[in-house]
């Protein structure tokens, strides 16, 4: 599913940075571990289109994301890529409902519906669809970043430190509600953190 | 979900700064709006009340005076004019037609006017109930007047002296008895109280007489029989009481048959007789001309807010799309395009205008319905609720335009949306 060779990037003023080679396979996960200021999230921007390599091969599915143009890259990312922010991202002036319905897009019609009230219900999010995003709690607003890394079911799911500032309790239950979602919508998942807690629960890593 | 659907709810989610952003709008909106509608129906009543007359004569004084008194039936009459001394134009050769006028008196308010019913038919006045006046003290009431007054046919009306509802000086002994209603002609009949001139004319004459009661009774029944005839006789032409030499009208309102007659009668009238001549166009051209240097300056002062407002729109957008700079990446990452972003912030100053002009021009269109009632209540004008005209069309194109350069401008920093540096940042 992922697939990169060589990849370099190197910020206008900042050292070159070289991450190692990625070989993922459709539905698998994996957890690529390593302190801060190494560039991990360099590396999931990079994965996610929203940066652009110096040089090397990223391949996602059958496509290569050097071979598409800026337009073609942002409707790549939109269907292919599902993000969850380490800060959690929310359109302010939608409620829950409202935010979700605008990752699945506009062609998710009844089957869009049925998918959405079934990962709220998974995620306990049910009872919340109508609240703004503000008025959610902490884990509630953490579940909801989840959903919408997800909700469009997208052949890649990029995590940036889901864990970071929650105790162990919640660090656990984030990474299994993230690899349970990711296997239903048979997504790929790569985790990327600095938090060592999660490394048992991965048997598949990359250390930067 | 549709793109503008956000737009919309961008716009309200942030209440204060819409009403902000959309008060100064709203204001220049309002004024423009209420400016243009107030001197176009002005104008517009204005000329539809004098059209049907080229020239007024009356006693000498203001002209403008003149023709506000007598076609406009707004000021004070300059005074009377001696009905010999006027009686050969109504026969010049130049002339079309000319009608008397008189009047002293009114009724609540509103005025009493004595002529002729050729007076009604140069307005196209006509009945709605009722018939003409044809005898002493018969009145026929105008639309509004009828309205307020709450006057039916049958009707009693007493007159009081002046032009102005007053407490004393009423004619108890006279009252007129209303024998029509007129449709509504937009025109100033609708606020006048029509009568014949005799009838005018024997109020006041007895009046004058008030001394010698005892033969009050008597000259007033003989007046009456004498009208009587008078009348019948009236409606076929329009030589008036021959006897009274010492009527007096108003003034007279004239219709050339002739170009002839603006060119020589006017200066006749002025240099060969003790009355004025006054022509009502020339005086309204004038009345409007003052009236227009005001429109302008109001206007011109609404236009400069209206740029104030468009920059305000663009401040507040700025602002806006400042703050949301990270749900702007996000929608990147959402997988819309630049383009797209563009769109919600046009749409969103698109609606702010949209719905600060609607705001504004409701607002001009209740300050034209509160400043009716009050020119209604002095001047016996009123000021109808229009539709939007074209100049307001017009006006609805400049925000939309200005708006969306100012949206377009504040727009201009979602092209260089760094995605990945403003989500990081923190």
């Amino acid at each position: 599913m992922v697939h990169t060779q060589d990849l370099e990037f190197a910020y206008p003023e900042g050292a070159l940075l070289q991450f190692p080679d990625i070989q993922l396979p459709t539905n698998e996960h994996l957890l690529i571990l390593g302190p801060s200021g190494v560039g991990k999230t360099t590396l999931l921007y990079l994965l996610a289109g929203l940066l652009l390599p110096k040089s090397g091969q990223l391949r996602i599915g059958d496509t290569s994301l050097e071979s598409l143009n800026r337009k073609q890259l942002d409707q790549f990312r939109g269907k292919h890529i599902g993000l969850v922010f380490q800060k959690y991202q929310f359109i302010g002036a939608l409620n829950v409902e409202e935010n979700l319905r605008l990752r699945q897009g506009r062609k998710a019609g009844k089957e869009g519906k049925k998918r959405r009230m079934a990962l709220v219900n998974r995620l306990g999010l049910q009872d919340q669809l109508h609240k703004k995003v503000s008025a959610l709690s902490q884990g509630q607003q953490q579940r909801l970043a989840i959903a919408l890394g997800i909700i469009h079911m997208p052949d890649l799911v990029l995590a940036d430190e889901p864990t970071a500032n929650l105790d162990n309790d919640n660090c656990e239950k984030v990474i299994n509600l993230l690899k349970e979602e990711a296997n239903i919508s048979k997504s790929s998942l790569i985790i990327i953190t600095h938090d060592y807690r999660v490394m048992k629960h991965f048997d598949n890593r990359i250390e930067l | 979900m549709r793109m503008i659907y956000l737009a919309f709810r961008n716009m309200i989610s942030k209440p204060l700064n819409l009403i902000l952003s959309m008060l100064l709008l709203s204001l220049s909106i309002s004024l423009v709006t209420f400016v243009l509608q107030l001197s176009d129906q002005m104008g517009g009543q204005l000329e539809k009340n004098i059209t049907p007359f080229d020239m007024v004569v009356g006693a000498k004084g203001s002209p403008l005076q003149l023709v506000l008194a007598s076609v406009l039936h707004i000021d004070n009459p300059t005074g009377n004019i001696k009905l010999k001394e006027a009686r050969p134009l109504m026969n010049h050769p130049f002339v079309k037609y000319a009608i008397p006028v008189s009047y002293g008196d009114n009724y609540k308010g509103f005025r009493i006017l004595g002529t002729t019913s050729e007076y009604i038919s140069t307005y196209g006045g006509e009945l709605a109930e009722g018939k003409f006046f044809n005898r002493p003290f018969d009145i026929v009431v105008g639309a509004a007047a009828a309205e307020k007054l709450g006057l039916q046919i049958g009707s009693e009306v007493v007159g009081s002296h002046g032009l102005i509802e007053t407490d004393f000086g009423a004619h108890d002994e006279h009252p007129y008895i209303v024998t029509g209603i007129l449709k509504r002609s937009n025109t100033v009949l609708d606020q006048l109280l029509i009568t014949s001139l005799e009838s005018v004319w024997d109020s006041h004459a007895h009046e004058g007489e008030a001394p010698k009661s005892s033969e009050e009774e008597h000259k007033h029944d003989e007046e009456h029989e004498h009208d009587d005839q008078d009348h019948a006789h009236d409606n076929h032409d329009h030589d008036y009481v021959e006897e009274d030499a010492d009527r007096e009208i108003t003034s007279l309102l004239v219709r050339f048959g002739s170009p002839l007659g603006m060119v020589q009668l006017p200066r006749y009238i002025n240099e060969g007789t003790n009355m004025q001549s006054a022509l009502p166009s020339f005086e309204v051209q004038r009345l409007l001309g003052l009236l227009g240097s005001g429109v302008k300056t109001v206007n011109g002062i609404a236009l400069a807010i209206l740029l104030v407002s468009a920059l305000s729109i663009f401040i507040s957008l700025l602002k806006t799309i400042r703050e949301r700079k990270r749900e702007l990446a996000l929608l990147r990452v959402y997988g819309f395009r630049t383009g797209q972003l563009l769109y919600l912030a046009l749409m969103e100053g698109l609606f702010l205008s949209l719905l600060g002009f609607a705001l504004g021009w409701a607002l001009g269109r209740l300050g034209i319905a509160l400043f009716s009632s009050y020119t209604e209540s002095e001047y016996g004008y009123s000021l109808l609720l229009r539709p939007p005209s074209t100049q307001e069309y017009i006006l609805l194109g400049i925000t939309l335009c200005l708006s969306i350069v100012a949206a377009f401008l504040a727009a201009l920093p979602v092209f260089n949306l760094n995605v990945a540096k403003t989500l990081t940042d923190e």
